[in-house]
């Protein structure tokens, strides 16, 4: 969750230059409702995976981001360009 | 859920938003609950099946709806039951899945492991439980199962693969696949909610599902 908050001030300062740098650790959108989406993130946490969170129940920005990669969260766009959807032993949810 | 043992006491009920304090509130989505409220899938026969159940003295006055902004099923199914309730004249309230845990308590699904929304909970006039719907229809339900099975036989699987057991190597293949086969049948699985919810009634109330 520290690194989460680095990378959010990080963001921040990118808005502002208005510059994409390379993306260096998984974006992953969630929702803190959904049980799949917080078992990934316990799953991570517990390893030390580093990512950066964006919550598409708040923002219908970051909703239609994610909408974009997907249909199905949590959506994992990996810095390779790879996308997944869903996690663990349910659906996850439909956005 | 019986009323006696239900943490929803009519004091409770009340304390439920109004549908467009809900919408007010909503953070997203609030395109989509007004996208399917202008088309709502539910007939003028479904209306007035609704209207024959809500005139009976111990017909639905009430309606309980358990519901998230961010949720598909949700923005898909609650602006149908807006629609009854503005048909039928019956009192909707809203309660936040995530605020209200103790109510969703009480509507588990899966063997009580699934918080599934949309929840909608029917009541009497006099807050007298008479049924209640959960998050899909049963129909829906099977189609999804169905779906499993024909994608893991696609993809060499066996027929007892479950979303659980499928491998990571081509989990990816497998969602995608399966979200192409589901997301067209949507707009049927909200057809086939209406009339679910209407057997529900039928059968509680003892009445006849059509004229």
């Amino acid at each position: 969750m520290r690194f989460f908050r680095r990378l959010s001030i990080f963001q921040t300062t990118r808005k502002v230059m208005n510059q994409e740098p390379p993306q260096e650790v998984p974006v992953v959108y969630t929702i803190r409702g959904c049980d799949a989406c917080m078992k990934l993130l316990q799953k991570w946490d517990a390893e030390g995976v580093a990512y950066d969170e964006r919550r598409v129940e708040l923002s219908q920005s970051v909703l239609d981001e994610a909408r974009k990669y997907g249909s199905l969260v949590p959506i994992v766009v990996w810095p390779d360009g790879r996308v997944q959807q869903g996690f663990g032993d349910s659906l996850g949810c439909f956005i | 859920m019986l009323e006696a043992t239900s943490v929803v006491t009519p004091t409770r009920f009340e304390e439920g938003l109004r549908y467009v304090d809900f919408l007010a509130q909503a953070k997203v989505n609030r395109d989509k609950f007004e996208q399917f409220y202008k088309d709502p899938a539910i007939t003028e026969e479904d209306l007035a099946f609704f209207s024959r159940a809500a005139a009976l003295p111990n017909g639905p006055a009430k309606i309980l709806a358990l519901a998230e902004d961010w949720c598909g099923d949700v923005y898909r199914e609650l602006p149908t039951i807006v629609r009854i309730a503005e048909a039928t004249g019956a009192e909707l309230r809203v309660f936040r899945r995530d605020d209200n845990p103790d109510i969703m308590d009480e509507y588990l699904s899966n063997n009580g492991k699934s918080r599934a929304i949309p929840v909608f909970v029917f009541y009497t006039k006099e807050h007298r439980y008479i049924t209640h719907f959960l998050e899909r229809s049963v129909g829906a339900h099977k189609e999804l199962a169905a779906a499993i099975g024909e994608i893991s036989t696609n993809l060499g699987l066996p027929p007892d693969t479950t979303y659980a057991t499928v491998p990571d190597a081509v989990r990816s293949a497998f969602v995608q696949a399966l979200i192409a086969k589901i997301t067209p049948r949507f707009s049927a699985w909200r057809k086939e909610a209406i009339q679910e919810i209407r057997a529900l009634l039928s059968t509680a109330l003892h009445i006849p599902n059509h004229a």
